[in-house]
């Protein structure tokens, strides 16, 4: 894979830390990083980087909601969630917003690599999302399951194999 | 679920992510060693203290306390995966102790699967000296002690009445 410049979004200077020094052993480079949901707008704007790791708790403007603002100005933008939260309703908010992948802190390196290379190589056709999610909101009927700690899944199977 | 179900479950799962998060992320073996909840009309935090918010069905604020000795074990572990620049060892032990209880208390939230209801976390807030918290007329506290060979971590969840029975204690 092509080193890739990658703008780091979450609030915690310690995961911010680690992501880069992990990130850098996989070959890649912090373009920037932000602490909140409308700094990783603006950041956006200025670097156009490759890639967003996304925190979902974050003051000013959540990491959901920051997902859809940067997809509204920029539909091609690849954005994998690296948060905490693990509720499945929240995994689902995140690829409706546009995420492309989930990874659960505390996060490993080959969990990371995984979700990056995902994001970066697979091309999200809307109407099979649409039925993951569905699929998905189903089986919450279900006896509740803890979600993959990368939910690289859901976009694998909505994959179509284009590339972007 | 009903709401007041929520809270036992909440506790139930808070205490387990602990002790496998402590064991998994840092080799330290977590026991628990009491309980107190209910009644008490003030609770006393001390040590190092990050207190994080649990919104949805049901709003409860969540603090986790360190023991120092504790927090030394933890930092040095942290210390040696990131670089912390001079002079900044008592923020990092700080943002370190927001970080674990962010963790804890995302990853409970896979335990609670409520469709219809996500559950939003707020950002941790940290504590650095020993603080009476007074209950008001509508919250309600459970506390939880746990014990690891570096000292205490006290789990408190503080939260609204009607969560409660009429004696005071959380619903099974």
């Amino acid at each position: 894979m092509e080193p890739l410049r990658v703008l780091v979004v979450d609030d915690s200077l310690i995961t911010v830390k680690k992501l880069a020094g992990m990130l850098a052993t996989l070959g890649h480079k912090v373009a920037m990083t932000a602490a909140t949901g409308k700094e990783a707008l603006s950041a956006y704007k200025s670097c156009n980087p490759d890639l967003v790791t996304m925190d979902i708790t974050m003051p000013d403007m959540d990491g959901i909601e920051a997902t859809r603002e940067i997809r509204k100005l920029f539909p091609a933008a690849r954005i994998i969630m690296v948060t905490s939260h693990g509720q499945e309703a929240m995994v689902l908010d995140a690829l409706k917003a546009g995420a492309r992948g989930y990874v659960i802190k505390p996060f490993e390196k080959d969990k990371l690599e995984a979700a990056i290379r995902n994001a970066m190589k697979l091309s999200v056709r809307q109407d099979k999302l649409q039925e993951v999610i569905e699929k998905k909101a189903s089986a919450q009927d279900e006896p509740a399951q803890e979600p993959a700690e990368s939910a690289a899944e859901p976009n694998e199977s909505a994959q179509d194999g284009e590339t972007p | 679920m009903p709401k007041k179900k929520w809270v036992s479950d909440a506790v139930t799962s808070i205490l387990a992510r602990t002790r496998s998060y402590f064991e998994a992320e840092f080799g330290i073996a977590v026991s628990e060693v009491g309980e107190h909840e209910g009644k008490v009309e003030t609770l006393t935090i001390h040590g190092l203290t990050a207190i994080i918010g649990l919104g949805g069905p049901v709003s409860l604020l969540v603090a986790f306390s360190f023991a120092p000795g504790l927090v030394d074990a933890l930092y040095e572990r942290m210390a040696a995966e990131v670089d912390v620049p001079p002079g900044e060892e008592a923020v990092y032990r700080g943002y370190l102790a927001a970080d674990i209880v962010n963790i804890i208390v995302g990853n409970c939230t896979a335990d609670f699967q409520q469709r219809d209801y996500p559950i939003s976390l707020t950002p941790p807030m940290i504590v650095e000296c020993a603080k009476n918290i007074h209950r008001m007329k509508n919250a309600m506290f459970i506390s939880r002690s746990l014990q690891t060979k570096f000292g205490f971590i006290d789990v408190n969840l503080l939260g609204p009445s009607e969560l409660f029975d009429k004696d005071l204690n959380y619903l099974e």
